[in-house]
């Protein structure tokens, strides 16, 4: 297969972004991780596309994908948690008004 | 090797900390027993003034610590640095000082001190401060003297701020600290400059190398920052607005720092280093002018005082400009009057300090205005004011005169020194004349302090506390001042009695083994007779005329001083701080958001500018081909992801998510990623299970907006980061094929590991441990889920 | 995996991770008991003897270079145990008092702990990143443990959503860095950049995004936000854990990447390094000044102090490096020692004003000057630890050429007086409102006393110290002969 490396490293360029997008524009912390989850995905794309390429280091770079796919799974576990803990007391998952803590 | 030296700073220092203790044994004894300590080490001391006349140096020393090789520029080293001390000439009249004033100081304090005031914390800080003052002094490397010079500052702070319940005294303790401890560390960074240039910080090491050191192109910043922390230290212009603020202290306290102890820090490092870093045309100016400035300076302020407390503290800043003006000259005559200066200095400013603290005892006043006519009440207490005040004036014969002419005797013989200072010849002319000035104002206040306060006419008014008419105070009181201006008395008559023993070895430990000028009260008819004259005659009109004297400097404007700056300075911070805070620390977390990739934006750019033009080597068009389902593919999955933070519906949102998870799964196997497309069939669908379960449980949020500004920034930010990763990441072509450890993985799996998928072996076998490792942290994960959500709640804190 | 005798070499990590099940066990068979702190302790101090018995001294690459055992590893390692053990010690009380679940408490310390062990000890950018996600995992649920506090759970999402992001930014970085030199060992890494810099923009992009993810990890400005919130809400102990241990675990990390990976490029990440620095230690001292809150207060210090330890990786000298390990120990006993007061202050006053401490200099005077003493370290005043640390820096900057950088840092050292002097004038001279004396729980006295002796010897006789942290190097020595 002959895909140009530029071409995934600009689709993963495109999903960092819109992953950075995703963080900042929302209030509901649940669409912040979606975001996250975006820009991780860019990362994964970026070493599996730099692993095809560097002949030698293929494995290294897919193995890492592999780590960082499930790390991450379970980092959106975590949040989720917290995210629920939130939810229960303060019957809202808006970020704008968690700001207890400032100054 | 003399262990008496530390055993002096170690056992002042202990019975500092033992003294809460002790007030149990002593009760409001506590001061005099405590005030032994510093009389026998006067004692001691002064027994070893035969030895120190001869030129004798005592010394101990224990290695403190290493510093390794390697962290000097040029790799030098290693080297010791010493808990060192040292009692030499210049050491030794302070530490007479010391122990005789503080002796004095705690017998009078005792006295001083209510019957319910907490004399264990009292003199616990005033044994500390006076070990600490014997430290410096004592010390003989620029790293001990700044542990104890710091341990001053703080001692001093706990001093001023003894009436704690005053809100003035805690402010005024605050500037003492603030200002002398900022003053300490400027001291330190130029201690540190002269270790890079001289490569040690030994005074006897120093004193050998200073020409290296002078010439040095660090010496324009080591002196400045050396004479930064003197000045803050001596309240010298402009950092004198310390001072004044400290008179809040209880008057003994005043009396020790602000004529023998304290203050005289300051001195005493402009004395060691004169030898060192002095003599140089920016040491003249900087030194010389300083002290001269603050001689008028605050002479002239000291006038505008009414309170007797503050016209002593701007006295105070005016004499030790005096004396620092004649280390900035360093003539042989100039050093000699400025040692003697400094021990006619304490005894005269202390017995005057006493001599307030009497009257403010009294009367329960200290204005100037209000009292008169207390020399027929209080006789003692105003014979001790007339002497200690005339001494302060210059008038014969009493030990102020001495130095005093011998000061304007040093300043007409300025020539040599100003030789190679830009201005010199104004110099050598205005340094006399501002002398003669500063010296005129100081003999008018001296007077109102003395002869107005005790002959002027009028009736004293009675204290507040109501035990009548006022008297002399108990012998407890009374006696260390008498002690002091005797003292003052016959150090004028015989001069002689001090200049072998104490002056003379002082002035040699600054000046290297020279002769010093004799001392005598009667110099003959000269031209600084004739200025002592001058001063005398031209002060006697000012203060016959007093009003109308205030009535011109009324209309003068009053100095510039650093308490605006000061004030200004801390209220800028706060403001400061203030601003910065409330703007970038909002608490929300977009905010912090957009912040960090704001940064990491311009970081990005400043970088990128920072390589200068390069050429982003594009392969645009790229090589190679790419397939219809291919593109499709990409702008499909990228489509699909902006769709995310777009949607209404949050299912319709995890459904993308779920299609962006798809595209991967198609891109891994594209790019021979099999593993990975099945890890992420198994693990994408887990993930967003979790997200639509976890919807089940939470509120729906109606609208998801942002202020319209807040939306640009967001476009712009996460379109700017795109767009500099996408453009950064066309750079990327020509890739190293090197031959890795991967190569090695590959040759190796099957002889070693029995394995033919590459990745399964890697991950069981040779990244083993890795696999494991992330095993934990997914357990982890499930573990904190586990305590964050609601299995076992137990409600909050008891 | 080909076995070998090399298991005894993370036998610490091991024992850590297992005193953390045994710590979990404990706390599952007798609730509110303090056992699980007990088995903690022990488990640490098993580690570091097992540590500095067996593994101390050898230098050495095991599984396929993903685990480094070599000075500078084993000497962070003991750091983080030490730091682990203390916490244990002093959130004895804390535990209790907050119904806290002690054994999963423990065992999350302990898990963090392991986390940062692999953080210093490897040169693998995997195994770096999995480090860093277990400590960052832990630290994110040890956070928000105090269920019944807003503030808490607060802090805990502010954590979670940026520490996300920032592993994103450090991984982008990771794989712009793979994608330039082939690899994600550290050694290799350095090898394929030595011979020239192909595609240098890509990989100062992937510097860039590495100085940045690190940054939040390391609480520089700007990427600091996170951590005042964090170290304010968080409970007391996990504040001063997150504070010492994953702050230094953070620049072990760093250098590591940075001198060992990226010295290729070293003068573009030293200019990024020395900007951060002098922001960060200025942003953390001015904002510090405005506060009220103790906590607040120590956060936003904590922040400058960061800006202080980073000077020594702008300057990047193997002595730097040394330096900053110096400074990061005296730090740590100063900070825990600080929050063993301020523990058992907030058990009487939970708001944790600086208020609060008024009178403390009657009510509780050893504990007051032992908070005095502490706050001289901060500043940076003999004879304290604090006061070498930044000796050895400011000593290490001017060594290095940048004596204006010194200067900086002393100009921050003087703004910083007043507001840690704020608080020994309110214990000194403030009259509380009631002088009833404060009695403390042993776990707090003790902790305070380990500080406040650890504060002075390293303060008063550095020697042996400073001669540990100078035979320290970032690049182990077995590099240079090829792995």
């Amino acid at each position: 297969m002959s895909i140009p490396l530029s071409y995934p490293l600009m689709l993963a360029a495109a999903l960092f972004g819109i992953g950075l997008y995703g963080a900042l524009s929302q209030r509901n912390a649940i669409r912040i991780l979606m975001g996250i989850e975006l820009m991780l995905n860019a990362v994964n794309i970026n070493l599996v596309a730099f692993a095809y390429y560097l002949e030698g280091a293929a494995a290294a770079g897919q193995v890492f994908a592999l780590f960082i796919m499930t790390v991450s799974a379970a980092e959106v576990a975590l949040a989720l948690a917290i995210i629920l803990l939130l939810a229960k007391r303060e019957k809202h998952i808006d970020i704008e008004q968690v700001n207890l803590l400032r100054w | 090797m003399s262990w008496t030296l530390p055993v002096s700073v170690i056992v002042s220092i202990a019975l500092g900390l033992a003294a809460p203790g002790l007030r149990r044994l002593f009760g409001a004894g506590l001061g005099r027993v405590l005030a032994l300590w510093p009389l026998a080490l006067f004692v001691y001391f002064l027994g070893l003034a035969p030895g120190i006349a001869e030129g004798e140096v005592w010394r101990a020393s224990f290695r403190w610590f290493t510093v390794p090789a390697g962290w000097l520029p040029g790799g030098a080293g290693p080297f010791d640095v010493h808990f060192g001390f040292a009692l030499d000439g210049l050491a030794f009249l302070f530490v007479l000082l010391i122990t005789g004033v503080g002796a004095l100081v705690m017998f009078y304090a005792s006295s001083y001190l209510g019957k319910d005031e907490n004399h264990g914390a009292f003199f616990a800080y005033l044994m500390l401060f006076v070990g600490a003052m014997l430290g410096v002094v004592l010390a003989d490397n620029l790293f001990v003297m700044y542990l104890f010079w710091e341990m001053t500052s703080i001692t001093s702070f706990l001093l001023i701020g003894f009436w704690s319940h005053r809100p003035e005294s805690r402010a005024g303790a605050l500037k003492a600290l603030l200002v002398t401890a900022a003053g300490g560390l400027a001291f330190l960074a130029g201690a540190a400059l002269i270790l890079v240039a001289a490569g040690s910080v030994d005074l006897e090491t120093l004193l050998a190398g200073g020409e290296g050191l002078r010439s040095s192109p660090l010496y324009p910043a080591m002196l400045v920052l050396v004479l930064l922390g003197a000045f803050t230290k001596s309240a010298q212009a402009p950092f004198h607005l310390w001072l004044p603020n400290a008179m809040e202290a209880p008057t003994p306290v005043s009396a020790y720092l602000h004529s023998a102890a304290m203050v005289k820090a300051g001195i005493y490092l402009i004395a060691r280093m004169a030898p060192i870093l002095g003599g140089t045309a920016l040491w003249v100016l900087l030194v010389a002018g300083a002290g001269i400035v603050s001689l008028v300076l605050g002479a002239y302020l000291a006038l505008r005082q009414t309170d007797l407390k503050a016209i002593l503290a701007f006295s105070t800043i005016s004499q030790l400009g005096l004396i620092i003006a004649l280390f900035g000259w360093g003539t042989t005559a100039a050093v000699a009057a400025a040692v003697l200066h400094v021990l006619n200095h304490s005894v005269f400013k202390a017995a005057l300090f006493m001599m307030v603290g009497i009257v403010d005892h009294e009367t329960g006043t200290r204005d100037i205005r209000a009292l008169r006519g207390l020399g027929a009440f209080m006789p003692v207490t105003a014979a001790v004011a007339m002497v200690a005040a005339l001494a302060l004036a210059g008038v014969p014969p009493l030990n102020g005169f001495v130095s005093k002419e011998m000061f304007f005797a040093a300043s007409l013989e300025t020539g040599p020194v100003l030789a190679g200072v830009p201005g010199g010849g104004v110099l050598a002319v205005l340094f006399p004349a501002l002398a003669v000035l500063g010296s005129i104002f100081t003999f008018i206040y001296s007077l109102r302090i003395s002869h107005g306060v005790f002959f002027g006419q009028g009736r004293p008014p009675a204290a507040a506390g109501g035990h009548g008419r006022p008297h002399d105070p108990p012998a407890g009181m009374w006696l260390p001042p008498v002690v002091l201006a005797a003292l003052a008395v016959v150090l004028g008559v015989a001069p002689g009695l001090a200049e072998g023993s104490i002056v003379a070895p002082a002035a040699r430990g600054v000046l290297g083994p020279v002769d010093v000028p004799h001392l005598a009260l009667w110099h003959g008819f000269n031209a600084p007779l004739l200025m002592s004259a001058a001063v005398v005659a031209l002060g006697l009109v000012a203060y016959a005329r007093g009003p109308a004297l205030d009535a011109v400097i009324g209309r003068l404007p009053v100095a510039p001083n650093m308490n605006a700056l000061y004030d200004g300075f801390l209220d800028g911070l706060q403001k400061t701080a203030d601003f910065v805070e409330k703007r970038l620390m909002t608490g929300f977390t977009r905010d912090y958001i957009a912040y960090m990739l704001g940064f990491l934006l311009v970081l990005l750019g400043v970088t990128a500018a920072s390589v200068g033009p390069f050429s982003l080597q594009t392969d645009w068009p790229p090589q190679g081909s790419l397939e219809w389902a291919e593109l499709l593919l990409a702008v499909l999955m990228a489509a699909v992801a902006l769709s995310v933070p777009f949607f209404r519906s949050r299912v319709a949102a995890v459904v993308s998510m779920g299609a962006v998870g798809t595209g991967l799964v198609i891109m891994w196997t594209l790019f021979r990623a099999p593993d990975l497309a099945l890890t992420t069939l198994v693990v994408e669908p887990v993930t967003l299970l979790l997200f639509l379960l976890v919807f089940v449980y939470l509120p729906r949020l109606t609208r998801d907006v942002f202020p319209k500004t807040a939306r640009w920034v967001n476009v712009a930010l996460a379109a700017g980061g795109g767009l500099a990763t996408t453009l950064l990441l066309l750079g990327v072509r020509g890739l190293r094929a090197d031959r890795t450890v991967a190569d090695w993985y590959i040759e190796n799996s099957l002889p070693l590991a029995h394995g033919a998928n590459v990745v399964n072996v890697i991950l069981v076998d040779f990244r083993g441990f890795d696999t494991m490792f992330e095993i934990t942290v997914l357990a982890l994960a499930g573990l904190g889920v586990y305590i964050l959500s609601n299995l076992r709640f137990k409600g909050g804190p008891k | 995996m080909p076995v070998d005798g090399s298991l005894r070499l993370i036998l610490p990590e091991i024992i850590v991770a297992g005193t953390g099940l045994l710590a979990l066990t404990a706390g599952l068979v007798s609730r509110r008991s303090r056992l699980p702190g007990f088995v903690s302790m022990l488990g640490l101090a098993a580690a570091a003897y097992f540590l500095l018995a067996e593994v101390a001294g050898e230098t050495t690459q095991i599984w396929s270079g993903t685990v480094l055992v070599d000075g500078f590893s084993t000497l962070f390692k003991a750091v983080f145990l030490g730091i682990a053990a203390l916490i244990a010690l002093v959130s004895f009380d804390y535990i209790e008092r907050n119904g806290l679940p002690a054994g999963e408490f423990h065992l999350l310390v302990l898990l963090a702990t392991v986390g940062m062990m692999f953080m210093a000890g490897s040169l693998n950018l995997i195994t770096i990143y999995i480090g860093l996600e277990c400590l960052a995992l832990a630290s994110y649920a040890l956070t928000g443990m105090l269920r019944g506090s807003a503030k808490s759970t607060e802090a805990s999402l502010k954590y979670i959503l940026i520490g996300a992001i920032s592993s994103g930014v450090i991984l982008f970085g990771m794989s712009l860095v793979f994608g330039v030199a082939g690899s994600v060992h550290l050694a290799e890494i350095n090898a394929a950049l030595a011979g020239g810099t192909p595609m240098l923009p890509v990989l100062l992009a992937g510097m860039v995004f590495l100085v940045a993810g690190l940054g939040v990890k390391m609480a520089a400005v700007p990427f600091h936000m996170w951590a005042p919130d964090v170290y304010h809400g968080a409970p007391a102990p996990v504040a001063a854990f997150l504070i010492t241990a994953s702050e230094a675990a953070a620049f072990a990390a760093a250098l590591r990447i940075f001198l060992v990976g990226l010295p290729a490029i070293q003068e573009h990440w030293t200019t990024v390094f020395v900007a951060l620095a002098v922001i960060t230690m200025t942003f953390g001292n001015v904002t510090a000044i405005v506060q009220t809150n103790m906590r607040r207060m120590l956060a936003y210090s904590a922040v400058a102090q960061a800006g202080y330890v980073m000077v020594g990786l702008a300057v990047a000298s193997e002595r730097a490096v040394s330096a900053m390990i110096y400074y990061l120990i005296a730090y740590a006993f100063a900070t825990i020692g600080a929050f063993a007061v301020v523990i058992l202050l907030g058990r009487y006053h939970p708001a944790e004003d600086i208020a609060d401490y008024r009178g403390l200099g009657r009510r509780a005077p050893l504990l007051a000057l032992t908070l005095t003493v502490f706050m001289l370290s901060f500043i940076g005043i003999p004879p304290t630890a604090g006061f070498f640390g930044k000796f050895y820096l400011f000593q290490s900057a001017v060594a290095a050429g940048m004596p204006w950088l010194a200067l900086i840092m002393v100009l921050n050292s003087m703004v910083s007086i007043p507001y840690y002097w704020g608080v020994v004038q309110t214990m000194y001279l403030r009259e509380g409102e009631t002088d009833a004396p404060l009695p403390a729980p042993a776990g707090v006295r003790w902790t305070a006393a380990i500080g406040l002796a650890a504060t002075l010897i390293l303060g008063l006789f550095p020697d042996q110290v400073v001669q540990l942290v100078s035979a320290v190097q970032v690049v182990p020595a077995l590099l240079s002969g090829g792995l």
